[in-house]
């Protein structure tokens, strides 16, 4: 509370206002409807009066807890596959990083399938897709691949 | 890990309980939301609609329970948690945003638990959540913290580090800036 013996600031004349609202002893602008307090202070009232500020009882409370120990306990239940296969976590976790990454991929494992790359191998004959060379690195591409999954999939 | 009912107790600090959770004592835990789920529920319900109020407070305390090792205890924990809600309540508006869902969906979506409560003093809350989510983040947090969380202006300036007189003027910005809001 302010002292009472010196004019009030505005600042100070609102929250002194706000401090009584809440305190449930003031249901009426203190203003008259002329100053420019008054719209504020009946901004004030109207939060006072419709949002909510109510504390929750210890029943609820205790509600609360075993819902969120039932959430906590089945989210340690569920099994790495479930969340992979569940589809949620792309939405969960979409960020445009992920879809660089995953189309950067793509391409890798694409480029290495088709290109015509001869990795060490004698043989002469060039430019045919999956040579056994080629296959290992397409394994390769796939295992980065499953890796990134696991990377974007991990929690936070 | 799994959090027990219990009884909390009031003199041990949550500087002391985190000590002793980070000693893997599931109870320590169970005690920092007693204490804290009423502050967090609060500030949560001024700003979602009521039919999520609960989810994001459980995800504000899952996050919590999964980083609380990393608590360094450079802040309060009540100022960390409080971040920590921010965030979620943050999250809950992105992922609802990303859904292609109104920002604050119709009546039906805040219906439900509210026994007692007219359908125009819900109509009005809503349009009230989201002329608060307009405002600058400083402009929120001085309103949540004496309207939602009931903390007095001495209690949140020394919270915002201000002195007194900034943190009444900065509320007097605030509800001014509330007010153009509410009657655009």
């Amino acid at each position: 509370m302010t002292q009472p013996n010196r004019p009030l600031s505005p600042d100070e004349k609102l929250s002194d206002f706000a401090d009584q609202a809440l305190g449930g002893t003031l249901h009426q602008p203190a203003s008259d409807p002329a100053e420019e307090g008054y719209g504020l202070e009946e901004t004030v009232l109207r939060l006072r009066r419709v949002m909510p500020t109510s504390a929750l009882e210890e029943s609820t409370k205790k509600q609360m807890l075993a819902r969120l120990n039932a959430r906590i306990a089945k989210e340690q239940k569920e099994s790495f596959w479930t969340r992979l296969f569940s589809l949620e976590w792309i939405q969960d976790q979409y960020r445009p990083q992920f879809a660089i990454a995953t189309g950067v991929l793509a391409l890798l494992i694409v480029g290495l399938v088709f290109l015509p790359i001869d990795f060490g191998s004698t043989d002469s004959i060039t430019g045919t897709a999956l040579k056994s060379g080629n296959q290992v690195w397409v394994i390769v591409g796939l295992v980065a691949l499953f890796c990134a999954l696991l990377w974007f999939t991990r929690r936070k | 890990m799994d959090i027990h009912t219990s009884i909390p107790s009031q003199e041990t600090s949550d500087e002391v309980l985190i000590q002793q959770f980070k000693s893997g004592s599931s109870e320590a835990f169970n005690q920092l939301y007693h204490r804290h789920i009423n502050s967090v529920y609060k500030r949560v319900r001024y700003v979602v609609p009521e039919s999520e109020v609960e989810d994001v407070t459980q995800e504000v305390f899952i996050a919590a329970l999964k980083s609380l090792h990393s608590f360094r205890g450079d802040a309060q924990f009540s100022t960390w948690l409080r971040t920590l809600t921010n965030h979620k309540v943050a999250e809950f508006y992105r992922k609802r945003s990303r859904k292609q869902e109104p920002p604050l969906s119709p009546l039906e979506d805040a219906f439900g638990q509210m026994e007692g409560s007219t359908s125009r003093m819900m109509e009005e809350r809503i349009y009230i959540q989201k002329a608060l989510s307009q405002l600058p983040e400083n402009y929120q947090e001085v309103i949540l913290l004496r309207f939602a969380e009931a903390l007095q202006f001495n209690e949140i300036a020394e919270m915002m580090n201000q002195n007194i007189e900034a943190t009444k003027s900065l509320f007097r910005r605030a509800i001014a800036a509330l007010k153009t809001q509410l009657d655009q």
